[in-house]
Parts: structure tokens; C-alpha cells; sequence
């Protein structure tokens, strides 16, 4: 018992198939860029300033990783991502933020700079 | 368009900021910089992108075939790793049979790719002159120059036609520390912070547009900047470290090491006790099947594989 015990964090990861795993990934970064890019052209036309940009984003992240976990997973994210919901709700958070950064500056430029 | 107009162009956006910039904080830029500065250096770090990816699907090509030993050099390795995996699952006497196998083979390098190369204690072989690491240094060597030529190529060509334009204003306040940095060639002392110049318009398409690229290129796309590279370095840390590139492992090591976990590797078949095992999962255990549940086979059974490994040790130093 004792050695099941230990062993169950190693044990488990020949339940996972890679192949299976980088398509769940490579939905999910799918879903990611395009959060980034549409909440940051939304966040720019309505012209967000200050932390309320950041702060839409955190919403629509949050938001977001809701709807994948309710429903691409069925509220089961332990049979898609080793990670389980951690993975849903951290996984390239910064990568998106950066995007989201160009897109909000572009639009809010775009639409209420430049007349 | 000559370049002279844009200078006027902007010189003149700029007087009249100056003029309103006490009463009003209005700056208002021209729309000529937005349709020749702003959306070429987008457009154009985009297409860059794209092009950046085909051109690296081009060079790398179909992957060269592996040699045969070197297959059946990691198969084995993995073959280890895989009974050690499921060990459970297959009855004791299969196991060991397998284990006593897998052991014995590793010991003696009947997988090796030469099994009548010096074993340990001599240098590792020079990687210059094997034709397979040369292949791999190459391939990474490709895809650095491919990144970064590009990358040089657009910056200076910014800092050539669009040094010291305001091209835009961020969103969000920043500290008067970046101003160096974002106003670079734009020498007013007095300008906001969040106005940035065409540089950094550029550092932020080159960070935000690996988004972009995912969902116009797919997944596995080589347009990124270097940032995606570390994320998928992050991602995948196993795969990153599993191969590193012009750096020759000593498959002996391995096995030997893959030997020792296999003799430390204990069995316990799950059929063993199965209908307890069922029982207890649909809560219909009696005392009676609970208290027979084995403890002491299993204390025994580790007792023996210390054992194993003392006379393995022993048989070592011996010989």
C-alpha cells in the first residue's frame, strides 16, 4: 500500500497518450489566442484605460477558462490535462496577456487617437 | 513618399501638441504616420511571420532516418521504462522473467549500438566527428539563423525610416523609468511617458503577435519570436532536456542506470487479490476479508530485492 501510495505521481502518466495530450493543448491555445485577440480589440474600441484594461482581461481569462473547463471537459479537466483545472486556469496566461497588450494598444490607438 | 513629408508631417502634430499640451493633454497624431508608420511595421512583421515559417519548413525538410541500432539502442531503454510502468498489471512470473531478461541484457550491452566500444572511464568521442551530430548541430544552428536575421533585419530597418516618430499611446500608465526606452530618438522632455515610438511599437508586435501566428499558421508554427520558443521550453521541459542536441549520451550510463531501476522495482500483480480488491470498492468488505488483506508477503518480497542488490553489488566488486 505504502509504495502505491508513492508511487501514484509516476505511476499515473502512462494513463496519459502524448498524442491525445498535445491535441488538448493545441485546442486550448486555440481558444487562448483568440480570447487575446478579440477581448484586446474589444477592451480597445471601447477604450479601456488604466488597470480596467488589464482587469477586463482578468475577466475574460477567467471567464474563458470557465467555458472550456464546463464545456470541452465536461467539468472532468483530470482526463484531459495532467494538470487538471490548474492547467485550464494558468497555462499561458503571459503569453496571452502580451497579445492582448498589442491588440488593446492597436485598436485604442486606432479608434480614439487618430481621428 | 519621401520621408521628408512624414518629418513634416509630424514635426507639425507635434508644434500643435505643444501649444494645447498645458490646458488639454491632447496630443493628436497625424493619420499619415498611422497609414505609413503604425500599419506597415504590423503588416509587414506579420508577413514577415509568415514567411519566416514556410522558409523553416523548407530548410528542415524531411527528418533524416534514424540507423537501426540507434532505434533498437533507445527501444530497449524504453522497453525498461515500460515494464516498470505496468508492471502490475502482468503476473509475477512474467515479470520477473521479463526483469531477469531486460537486467541481464542490459548488463552485458547486448543492445548497445557498438557493444565493443570501450566502456567507462574513456572520454566520450569527439562530436565533430560523427556524421549524426554534425546533422543535428546543423539543424539547430538553421533554425537560430532563421530567427534571428529577420528579426535583425526589421529592426533596422525601423530605426532607418522611422527613428523618433510617435506612433502611438498605450493604454496604461507606465513609470518615467521606461521613458528612455520607449521614446528612444524622440527628444521631449516633457511628453508622457505612454506615447512610444516606433521601436517600441515594434518590440510589442514582436511579443504579440505569436497569437496571431497560432491561429493563422496552427500550433507548431516557427514565426514566433523567441518568447514562444522558451513558453514551449517551458511547456515541455521532459522533451527539451530529454535531447540536447551535440551533446552525445552514453547509452552503457543509461543502461546501467535503467538496470538499477528495474532490481529496486518491486511487483505486486493487481489480480492478485481482486475480489477484495472489488469488494472494498463497492463497500461490501467483511472484517473477515479485510483483515486477510497480505501485509507481510509484501515486506518479504522487499526484503528479497535488497537482497538482490546487495549480491549484485557484491558480484560487482568481486569481478
Amino acid at each position: 500500500m505504502s509504495a502505491d501510495a508513492q508511487g501514484s505521481g509516476t505511476e499515473d502518466v502512462h494513463k496519459y497518450v502524448p498524442l491525445y495530450m498535445a491535441h488538448n493543448a493545441k485546442t486550448m491555445q486555440f481558444a487562448r489566442a483568440g480570447l487575446a485577440a478579440i477581448s484586446g480589440s474589444a477592451a480597445g474600441i471601447l477604450g479601456l484605460k488604466n488597470l480596467y484594461g488589464f482587469a477586463f482581461y482578468a475577466v475574460n481569462w477567467v471567464l474563458i477558462s470557465f467555458l472550456l473547463l464546463a464545456i470541452k471537459t465536461q467539468f472532468k479537466p483530470q482526463l484531459f490535462f495532467k494538470g487538471g483545472a490548474k492547467d485550464i486556469f494558468t497555462d499561458g496566461f503571459i503569453g496571452g496577456l502580451l497579445s492582448y497588450i498589442l491588440f488593446h494598444t492597436f485598436l485604442y490607438g486606432l479608434v480614439h487617437l487618430y481621428q | 513618399m519621401p520621408s521628408g513629408v512624414f518629418a513634416r508631417h509630424f514635426c507639425t502634430s507635434l508644434h500643435l501638441t505643444m501649444a494645447t499640451l498645458g490646458e488639454a493633454k491632447q496630443m493628436i497624431l497625424d493619420p499619415a504616420i498611422r497609414d505609413w508608420v503604425l500599419l506597415p511595421i504590423m503588416v509587414v512583421m506579420l508577413l514577415v511571420g509568415v514567411l519566416r515559417h514556410h522558409i523553416t519548413v523548407l530548410i528542415t525538410g524531411t527528418p533524416k532516418k534514424p540507423q537501426l541500432k540507434a532505434v533498437r539502442e533507445s527501444k530497449a531503454l524504453m522497453r525498461g521504462s515500460q515494464l516498470r510502468a505496468f508492471r502490475n498489471a502482468i503476473p509475477p512470473h512474467a515479470f520477473s522473467s521479463r526483469k531477469a531478461f531486460l537486467t541481464e541484457a542490459y548488463d552485458q550491452g547486448k543492445y548497445l549500438k557498438n557493444p565493443n566500444a570501450p566502456k567507462e572511464g574513456v572520454p566520450a568521442p569527439n562530436p565533430m566527428t560523427d556524421p549524426d551530430m554534425m546533422e543535428g548541430m546543423m539543424e539547430g544552428m538553421k533554425k537560430q539563423v532563421t530567427n534571428m536575421v529577420p528579426q535583425m533585419l526589421i529592426m533596422g530597418w525601423i530605426n532607418f525610416f522611422f527613428q523618433g516618430f510617435v506612433v502611438i499611446k498605450l493604454p496604461f500608465p507606465l513609470t518615467l523609468r521606461f521613458k528612455s526606452m520607449l521614446q528612444s530618438g524622440v527628444d521631449t522632455r516633457d511628453m508622457d511617458v505612454t506615447w512610444v515610438s516606433s521601436l517600441s511599437w515594434y518590440f510589442l508586435n514582436l511579443f504579440g503577435l505569436s497569437s496571431v501566428f497560432t491561429l493563422i499558421l496552427g500550433d507548431n508554427n516557427a514565426a514566433g519570436a523567441g518568447v514562444n520558443d522558451m513558453a514551449a521550453m517551458g511547456g515541455m521541459a521532459g522533451m527539451a532536456s530529454m535531447a540536447t542536441p551535440g551533446q552525445p549520451q552514453d547509452f552503457n550510463k543509461i543502461f546501467m542506470a535503467e538496470k538499477e531501476n528495474l532490481m529496486i522495482t518491486s511487483h505486486d500483480w493487481e489480480l492478485e487479490s481482486i475480489e477484495e480488491k472489488v469488494l472494498r470498492k463497492y463497500g461490501k468488505s467483511t472484517g473477515i476479508t479485510a483483515s486477510k488483506t497480505p501485509k507481510s508477503p509484501e515486506i518479504k518480497k522487499e526484503l528479497t530485492v535488497k537482497d538482490k542488490i546487495k549480491a549484485a553489488q557484491k558480484a560487482k566488486k568481486r569481478s
